[in-house]
């Protein structure tokens, strides 16, 4: 009897609290031709305290971003910072290093991020594409549009009224992710 | 020949990357938020076997936001010690980029001041004389090409002449083949036509109405941050040519 308690006792724990978990992120970088230019982006990144690590592919100018776990990622500061150095973000790859098996509409915090997951169709991966506003073209946050109705999607902030219960987390943003396919 | 040919096809079909750090005119593209350039440019001017100017201009540049710079350069030379200055802004107005591609278009506005004349047979704002330019730039990149195209309205306050001045500017990039680091030594290949067409219907004696440069080069990148450029400049206005070699390091 005891022994179960301390089981479900545990069980409770562990479902409660968030264990710090590893995440990384891909991100293509769209107009770079130089290693002067990659560079640039680069240092601009590295401004960024919640970054840890950066590897750089100059070739697919793409860069491997490692997270610092104790921190709020926000992507919204990468897609700036990118643009501040004279460049745009082709698009933003999240690796949850394990697979998730989000429904539509599912929030979860992972760290101190809280994810909103669009399902459309039955994909278990690890690797998620962000689909928020910024990040895709208007015609395929159209599309995804119509498979949530949180209003959430459209204004990138959890409140009350829309996926409630988070008001503990460091930052009101939420982003919003769709399994990736390849 | 047909060898040659071939090299050539060869050589242009394999570049992967092309460059548009251009040397003797401005990219659209902006240098990055808070980041600064600090520049040296040595200019050799040979007027005749006995009279060689050398100018030496140093510059800074700094990107204010992602969407402006301003530069400002002062000149020395041989002859003279300081005779000028000049300040440069550059604006972008629109980009358009996908992967190893991009399009832009900047405006830019110049300011020089430079009491000595060194090419009595040429107008130029850049080291010899005094007024404003204001124009437009474009930058075209596909792959294995960068093409660039600035026009620009050029008013002279002391010879009271208005110009219009077109530069087209070529680069690609030699090597690396493929980017592996950021340590590999970048090699890029210039080449520059400006022209000047005085738009005034009296011209100077000294002037003719339309006059041309062409501007082969050839630039260094090391460690991704330092540049070297070497220009050699055919006036075919005045045949007194010239060259410049420049140094820039950005600071982030």
């Amino acid at each position: 009897m005891k022994k179960q308690f301390i089981l479900i006792l545990f069980l409770l724990f562990s479902s409660l609290f968030s264990f710090s978990q590893s995440f990384s992120s891909l991100i293509t970088v769209n107009g770079l031709t130089c290693a002067m230019c990659s560079f640039s982006t680069q240092k601009s990144l590295e401004k960024l305290d919640f970054i840890k690590e950066i590897i750089p592919d100059l070739e697919s100018t793409s860069f491997k971003l490692v997270f610092d776990d104790s921190k709020f990622i926000d992507f919204d500061m990468i897609q700036e910072k990118v643009e501040d150095a004279g460049f745009f973000i082709g698009g933003i790859k999240i690796n949850f290093n394990e697979k998730l098996n989000p429904n539509n509409n599912d929030h979860t915090v992972y760290n101190n991020n809280l994810f909103h997951f669009i399902i459309n169709d039955d994909i278990n991966s690890s690797t998620y594409n962000l689909i928020d506003k910024n990040f895709i073209s208007d015609n395929d946050f159209e599309s995804f549009s119509q498979f949530t109705s949180h209003a959430c999607y459209l204004t990138g902030v959890h409140n009350e009224s829309c996926c409630s219960n988070h008001e503990n987390l460091k930052s009101k943003k939420v982003f919003h992710l769709e399994p990736d396919s390849e | 020949m047909r060898n040659l040919i071939l090299t050539f096809f060869l050589l242009i079909s394999n570049i992967t990357f092309s460059q548009e750090l251009y040397i003797n005119s401005e990219p659209a593209s902006l240098i990055p938020k808070g980041s600064k350039v600090v520049r040296l440019k040595y200019l050799n001017i040979k007027r005749s076997e006995s009279l060689i100017y050398n100018i030496i201009k140093p510059s800074i540049s700094y990107g204010i936001s992602k969407n402006i710079m301003i530069s400002a350069m002062f000149q020395f030379s041989n002859e003279y010690n300081f005779n000028g200055f000049s300040i440069y802004s550059k604006q972008r107005i629109f980009s358009s980029d996908r992967q190893k591609y991009h399009s832009r278009f900047s405006s830019y506005l110049r300011g020089s001041y430079h009491d000595k004349k060194y090419l009595i047979n040429s107008l130029d704002l850049e080291f010899q004389d005094t007024g404003l330019e204001f124009g437009i730039i474009g930058t075209q990149l596909i792959n294995k090409l960068a093409v660039s195209l600035t026009s620009g309205l050029g008013i002279y306050t002391k010879q009271k002449l208005n110009s219009l001045q077109n530069t087209l500017s070529i680069g690609y990039l030699l090597l690396p083949r493929s980017y592996k680091s950021y340590k590999q030594t970048n090699v890029n290949l210039y080449f520059e036509v400006m022209t000047n067409t005085i738009l005034d219907k009296v011209i100077p004696r000294t002037l003719s109405k339309f006059s041309s440069t062409l501007a082969p080069g050839i630039q260094l990148i090391f460690f991704s941050r330092s540049r070297l450029d070497f220009s050699y400049r055919i006036r075919k206005a005045t045949n007194s040519n010239d060259f410049l070699i420049k140094l820039s390091y950005i600071i982030y």
